[in-house]
């Protein structure tokens, strides 16, 4: 081709907008050409340009260690952190959900004070029961590295839930969200994980609740990321609205840890 | 104890110039050993590039792919692709920003084109530029300031044809067999559209 025919091109080429075999052409062309290849330049600034004109999105929170870890795993440096995974703690998940937290955390006890007795003793119960699974597969968590909250809906809708969360430096991260007594006809429900800044990620997602089970679904995820960062945990219906929300903040935990003790 | 992670680094890279500029525009010499950092894996070149463009080459898989999941895929993507051609970097011939939007946007493109039955999204039309923008964000929204005055020299028609091509992935070819018109006419129409884009951006000279 001419440089008359290559300039012709270059507009499009700019724009990724040329077929196969015009743009090898081209190419091969620019490697030689210096001339045209000055204009190739200025003409790939200018369509470059056009990237930054949509209004800006914010990333997810932890994308930038995943964009990081992937780098420097291609570079041939170690991961940041010690990423081994523990497949044995999908079973150990799975023992976890058998502890039946989704029935009695949808509990609708009459009276307050039966309500955060029966809260006392569940959480005490699972978050033993807990390191005692994670102990069994060889992982020590200290207490700060394990978080439970329970979910509640708001005013007006029912049913409940509780998710416990492992961040460890050690192990992949995981979050179990055990959900129950949710509207079947509201389905599907997304699950998603919250910074205080608004940040999110997703969780799962719930496609149907088998109404025989009351509604109670179990969902547990691995993540090749830290979740440290991440404070609350929202269940969302087909319509946006939340179902049920509830705090795994690490300070919160101290509550949790208090209420225990004082048992 | 509960993993903790640090800020992005957003230190000056080394042998560049610390006059308060290091948050602002990069000289092609800093920017030459950014890339030259980021092709030895080294963290903090590529929390400063990210830094800098993580958020335009998220919002451009946004706009291009439509999903989240798919954004972010492309994002790592993007990055990964920029190490491999790190060692084809060259400042003399061009800006990092230039460099990395154009991965990522034929990255982005050559995968809305391989998945079928996508909605080809349109062009946003800018509103505003932030008034208080984070440090690390000064690079992209001067440039983002400099495209949003550059394409008001373009009429809507050719505003339009760009963003079907650039958004929509679109070749000249499909444009101009989706509107009945010949293929000599889209390209005429696309390149007077992006030579005028290339004028108005010719004062973005490098500071």
């Amino acid at each position: 081709m001419t440089c008359l025919e290559i300039r012709e091109r270059l507009p499009e080429l700019a724009l990724h907008a040329l077929n196969g075999s015009d743009e090898d052409a081209v190419r091969r062309h620019l490697e030689w050409c210096a001339g045209c290849r000055k204009e190739e330049a200025a003409l790939r600034a200018a369509a470059a340009s056009l990237a930054f004109v949509p209004d800006p999105i914010q990333p997810p929170e932890d994308l930038e260690e995943r964009v990081v870890d992937r780098v420097r795993e291609a570079a041939g440096r170690p991961r940041r952190r010690t990423r081994t995974v523990v497949a044995s703690l999908v079973a150990a998940a799975i023992a976890v959900a058998a502890l039946g937290w989704g029935s009695v955390m949808a509990g609708r006890a009459e009276r307050a004070e039966e309500l955060a007795d029966e809260a006392v003793l569940r959480e005490e119960t699972a978050l033993a029961r807990f390191d005692e699974m994670l102990s069994r597969f060889g992982v020590t968590a200290s207490p700060d590295q394990t978080r439970m909250g329970r979910l509640g809906p708001p005013s007006g809708r029912h049913g409940g839930g509780v998710a416990l969360m492992l961040v460890s430096p050690d192990v992949m991260d995981f979050v179990i969200v055990v959900v129950r007594g949710l509207d079947v006809d509201r389905s599907p429900y997304r699950i998603f994980l919250t910074t205080p800044r608004g940040a999110k990620v997703r969780v799962g997602r719930i496609d149907e609740l088998d109404p025989a089970l009351g509604g109670e679904e179990i969902y547990r995820t691995f993540f090749d990321r830290s979740l440290a960062p991440f404070e609350r945990v929202v269940v969302r219906d087909a319509n946006g609205e939340i179902a049920l929300e509830g705090s795994i903040a690490p300070e919160e935990q101290l509550e949790v840890g208090a209420a225990i003790a004082a048992r | 104890m509960t993993a903790s992670r640090g800020e992005p680094a957003r230190r000056i890279p080394e042998g560049g110039r610390s006059n308060g500029r290091s948050n602002g525009p990069l000289l092609a010499r800093e920017e030459q050993r950014l890339v030259e950092q980021l092709l030895a894996g080294d963290d903090d070149a590529i929390r400063t590039i990210y830094a800098r463009f993580g958020r335009p080459v998220y919002t451009l898989g946004r706009r291009l792919l439509g999903s989240a999941e798919a954004a972010e895929e492309l994002t790592q993507d993007v990055f990964l692709t920029a190490w491999r051609k790190a060692a084809r970097f060259d400042s003399s011939r061009g800006r990092l920003s230039t460099w990395l939007m154009t991965i990522a946007h034929n990255l982005a493109v050559d995968r809305l084109r391989r998945e079928t039955g996508v909605t080809r999204p349109t062009l946003v039309l800018v509103e505003e530029v932030p008034e208080h923008p984070a440090e690390s964000e000064i690079e992209p929204l001067f440039e983002r300031d400099v495209a949003i005055r550059a394409l008001a020299v373009l009429s809507d028609r050719e505003r339009e044809l760009l963003s079907r091509a650039y958004f929509g992935g679109l070749t000249a070819r499909e444009i101009a067999e989706e509107d009945g018109i010949p293929l000599g006419t889209v390209k005429t129409r696309l390149r007077t559209a992006l030579i005028k884009l290339r004028k108005a951006n010719a004062d973005k000279e490098r500071p």
